[in-house]
């Protein structure tokens, strides 16, 4: 079991996303800003975060850049609705290993999570 | 606005429409059937008229766009099918929802930024603009209230905008709404050129 940082400011999706995670054995914290995002990633070390990039205070962009700057390491797969190939471009070129594009089904967080983490 | 700014900016509209009833298809995991689409250019003062006066009651949600330009983006809908969206995101039979709660709320926040996201992200392909949308803000109350948010801001550089009227059928239901979409004049221009040399 790992423990997945999901990160979304919509609680819809947040539950959505935890639905998805949850069913496949993992562990869930959830952050609703990209500052949360952050300050979880360092309080709690999550083995993988799905991080979308429109959020409100910090935006996942932003919030990718730091928590790689914590941990260069770092298992990250953006999300996000917004899938132009520039923006995806930027995420991959930034560091994230994946970019998940909303709306998603069940299958393709999990085929994320088997490239972050390793096991479904 | 002359012929040769309408006819590239309502191609637009349309492939951004077309693709962002694509995105809440895949959001609602069932097929749209677009009904009718009609885009309309009206005066600011008079754009709650589209949605049948200032004084009905309606659920909006709220979108700015930024990157290259400024607009703004609404969709406003009567409380009923607002409702009805709710359960068709969730999941659960049509009219389970009675009451707007904070999940269905963002539930409807979510499907603005799908919608917003991908109307947006039609156009930047179409044009190689970045253009990109705000969280969404979901409000309720009447539909004239609601648009004074946004129409203060147009007032500032012009008198008219742009309305897209869009009917559509989901699990057999027609659906009506509003999708507006409120270019700044400076949006507009910029979307316009970059059709001239795309």
């Amino acid at each position: 079991m790992a423990t997945i940082l999901i990160a979304d400011d919509a609680a819809f999706m947040r539950m959505k996303s935890a639905q998805v995670v949850q069913a496949l054995g993992h562990e869930v914290i959830e952050a609703s800003d990209g500052v949360e995002a952050v300050n979880f990633f360092k309080e709690r070390s999550p083995d993988a975060v799905l991080l979308d990039i429109t959020m409100p205070n910090k935006d996942g962009m932003e919030a990718l850049r730091e928590i790689l700057q914590l941990d260069p390491g770092a298992k990250v797969a953006m999300v996000s609705a917004m899938g132009q190939q520039q923006i995806v471009m930027e995420a991959i070129k930034t560091g994230a290993k994946d970019f998940v594009v909303k709306p998603f089904n069940a299958e393709r967080v999990q085929s994320t999570l088997i490239k972050l983490v390793g096991v479904s | 606005m002359s012929e040769t700014e309408f006819g590239p900016w309502s191609e637009l509209v349309q492939l951004g429409t077309k693709k962002a009833m694509q995105g809440l298809s895949e959001m609602i995991g069932a097929d749209i059937e677009v009904n009718d689409l009609e885009l309309k250019l009206v005066p600011v003062t008079e754009v709650s008229n589209a949605f049948g006066g200032r004084d009905e009651d309606a659920v909006g949600i709220y979108l700015s766009v930024s990157g290259s330009a400024d607009g703004h983006l609404m969709l406003m809908y009567e409380p009923r099918i607002a409702l009805a969206f709710v359960d068709l995101l969730m999941g659960q039979p049509i009219s389970t929802t009675d009451s707007l709660d904070g999940m269905g709320r963002s539930a409807l926040g979510e499907m603005g930024n799908i919608i917003g996201a991908f109307f947006l992200g039609a156009i930047a392909d179409a044009t190689g603009l970045a253009l990109s949308p705000s969280p969404p803000s979901v409000m309720t109350d009447m539909a004239g209230a609601l648009l004074d948010v946004v129409s203060a801001d147009i007032l500032l550089t012009q008198d008219e905008t742009y309305v897209a009227e869009a009917s559509f059928r989901v699990h057999g239901e027609d659906i009506n709404g509003v999708f507006m979409v409120m270019p700044t004049q400076e949006l507009f221009e910029t979307i316009v050129n970059s059709t001239k040399v795309a």
